[in-house]
């Protein structure tokens, strides 16, 4: 089951203080005591070992020559401007190399959309490939053709029109419906992000107007770019599990009781969950500065800050909705998991280089274990992706030191913290799948 | 992919909350005085009160000079020795308040092109009824500022910008900057002995929707209920601007 990727209010606000913390200089050590160094090269080791690869899928196949075709349009949009610009054809210094920085990027991702682990990671990639060929030969056209925002308005409202269409011929159909929850859910993402893109002139709520030039222009084109590929991409995938079907019924009375009866549950699970509550009050261990103390903290703010199963519900998202009570679940489980273990003694502290060991193999060895043992693999499957992703992420965080034989750990918690996370979303993901698939079968 | 740090930096929001926490840039904003810019909430006041005195793309004048960061517009020393008084008028003036035809004299604005209109420009404030205020400072120079709005009462003015491109065609190099000085004509009097200059908020690509016009989430009012009869301009060329010539 993929997962609602925008980070909770609480996740990012969390995340951003630490980033605030790595950006200013350290913390000040108000504990007094200083807290125990970690051997830099040692940890440099152990982040660099291969984090579990579980590439994301979903379950219709998916055609090479779809795939071809977002790369063959990419390579034709950056075929119709003349890389790199040089100073005669673009004399702005700041957008010239803003535009050949695009045209690097749109290289580069259709390189890596050609060493991608599933052909849907592909195509989640080419659609920002696309995006970013066409940001470049539509800042080719606007500075040679004179090509302004009002002419794409067009493409604008085309596209807002093909996704209605879309949404007009859509429906729920399927047979087993844990398969189609596994197709409406990208497809329903896909098509928001579409409509999304079809309104999509770039700018934030905070700010008045964007100003109308060479690369806003070349952005309003990438965006309406993705946005055709995106619903590119959900009409396909619709139209294959619907060709796949050897025989079907409508399932949106299915998703729908099935959203009310795992609403009902995880509501039962949080009902002991106050945002007002400090970590610390609603866990019975002495776990401050301790990674696990993060990661509670982290999932704490999942469960309480989210409001994604209402929003996609109000969309008329109901395959979304499900995807999100099925990450709920797993944070307040994860987090239920987590409490039990250190209020049964579990220790976190990390005192040495082999503690980050230990912490990192328990959260690879949980997503393994996961995988392998799942009873519903494929609902899993996605949230083990994520988990892997943020293993390697973590990697990526903690280190390389350079300069530096050791790293005071304190400096690395929350990164820590992170692991531990991971860990406790993988071991209790198998269940909660076992759970929607059940109550979706019902 | 999961909601990784790294995803959560390249938001908007985090970046804000990271980049404030640190100082007060925001999204390639500075602030040049004394406080915190119109981001911050220094003033003690709600942050979402509408400020006493308020001008949305009130008169401008601006010149530029291409590859330099001095300033364009110098305030004249004293000929021999002078009172308390006008030492004090003068270093209001050099704080960017002028508030009267003397401290206007004061001024020896550059030989660059839009000059003259700088000086009409004063010649044709009427300090009975206005006063100009003097922003200089320097842009990148593939860049430019709009003002958006100033702010002010009777200890501290704020100019809020939005910093965009320059047009695709300016030759213009990512390692200059320009030096720029802009008058901004606004109605009313200020007594030059109390306030300050409050600093500048420069928000990148467009003018920032003004504080007091957001509601208690952070998200912009109904039009129907923001204040009736401003206009923004994100765009100063509608008023008297003059961009010098040289530097394009």
């Amino acid at each position: 089951m993929s997962e609602d990727l925008r980070a909770t209010r609480r996740g990012v606000l969390a995340l951003a203080g630490s980033a605030v913390l790595a950006g200013c200089g350290a913390l000040p050590n108000l504990g007094g005591s200083s807290p125990p160094d970690l051997d830099a090269t040692r940890l440099d080791e152990i982040t660099a070992e291969e984090a579990p690869n579980i590439p994301q899928t979903v379950p219709v196949s998916i055609a090479d020559d779809h795939v071809q075709g977002h790369a063959d349009r990419t390579r034709t949009l950056l075929s119709e401007a003349p890389l790199p610009f040089e100073e005669g054809e673009l004399p702005n210094g700041a957008m010239r190399e803003e535009m050949n920085a695009a045209a690097e990027t749109a290289r580069s991702t259709l390189e890596d959309a050609e060493s991608a682990e599933s052909p849907y990671e592909a195509i989640s990639t080419l659609r920002d490939a696309r995006g970013k060929g066409r940001t470049v030969a539509t800042a080719w056209a606007y500075a040679e053709d004179g090509l302004r925002r009002e002419a794409l308005e067009d493409d604008a409202e085309a596209l807002a029109d093909d996704v209605a269409a879309f949404r007009d011929r859509f429906s729920y159909v399927g047979d087993d419906p844990v398969r189609a929850l596994l197709v409406y859910e990208p497809v329903e993402s896909m098509v928001a992000s579409a409509a999304n893109d079809a309104d999509a002139w770039p700018g934030d709520p905070r700010t008045t107007e964007q100003a109308e030039n060479l690369v806003t222009v070349g952005e309003y084109a990438a965006d309406l770019e993705r946005g055709r590929a995106s619903l590119t991409d959900a009409t396909y995938l619709f139209d294959r599990l619907r060709a796949d079907l050897a025989r079907s019924r409508d399932l949106a009375a299915t998703f729908e009781s099935a959203l009310d009866e795992l609403v009902d549950q995880l509501e039962t699970e949080t009902a002991d969950f106050d945002e007002t509550d400090s970590v610390s009050a609603v866990v019975d261990a002495d776990i401050e500065d301790s990674p696990v103390e993060t990661s509670l903290q982290y999932l704490h703010g999942d469960i309480t800050y989210s409001g994604s199963i209402t929003s996609h519900r109000d969309d008329g998202e109901v395959a979304s909705a499900l995807g999100a009570v099925h990450r709920e679940l797993t944070r307040v489980r994860a987090f239920q998991d987590l409490r039990e273990r250190v209020e049964s003694g579990e220790r976190y502290a990390v005192e040495s280089a082999e503690d980050v060991a230990e912490l990192r193999e328990s959260a690879v060895t949980a997503i393994e274990t996961a995988l392998d043992e799942a009873a519903e693999p494929s609902l899993s499957r996605n949230t083990l992706h994520n988990m892997a992703e943020l293993v390697a992420t973590v990697d990526g965080e903690i280190g390389p030191y350079e300069n530096r034989e050791q790293v005071p750990a304190d400096w690395i918690q929350r990164d820590l913290g992170e692991y531990v996370y991971a860990a406790a979303v993988a071991r209790v993901t198998p269940a909660v799948s076992e759970t929607v698939a059940e109550t979706l079968r019902a | 992919m999961a909601p990784t740090r790294r995803q959560a930096l390249s938001s908007g929001v985090a970046l804000l909350a990271a980049l404030a926490g640190c100082n007060s840039l925001t999204d390639g904003s500075q602030s040049d005085g004394g406080s915190d810019g119109a981001d911050g909430d220094s003033d003690g006041g709600d942050r979402f009160d509408r400020p006493e005195n308020v001008a949305m793309g009130p008169p401008t004048v601006k010149i530029r000079k291409s590859g330099t960061r001095e300033r364009l517009v110098e305030v004249a020393d004293a000929d021999g020795e002078v009172n308390q008084s006008e030492r004090e008028r003068r270093r209001a003036v050099q704080d960017g308040f002028v508030t009267s035809d003397e401290a206007a004299s004061w001024l020896q604005i550059d030989d660059v092109e839009g000059a003259d209109t700088a000086r009409q420009f004063l010649d044709e404030t009427d300090f009975e009824s206005a006063f100009v205020f003097l922003d200089r400072g320097s842009v990148r120079q593939c860049y430019e500022r709009h003002l958006c709005y100033v702010a002010w009462d009777a200890v501290e003015l704020q100019r809020t910008y939005a910093e965009v491109y320059r047009d695709y065609d300016v030759a213009c190099s990512t390692d200059e900057y320009d030096s720029v000085a802009r008058f901004v004509r606004l109605d009313g009097s200020v007594d030059p002995r109390q306030i300050e200059s409050g600093g500048t908020h420069t928000r990148y690509g467009g003018c920032p929707v003004p504080r007091w016009r957001l509601d208690e989430r952070g998200r912009p009012e109904n039009e129907a209920t923001g204040t009736a009869g401003e206009t923004t301009a994100t765009d100063d060329t509608a008023t008297a601007v003059h961009t010098s010539g040289g530097d394009r």
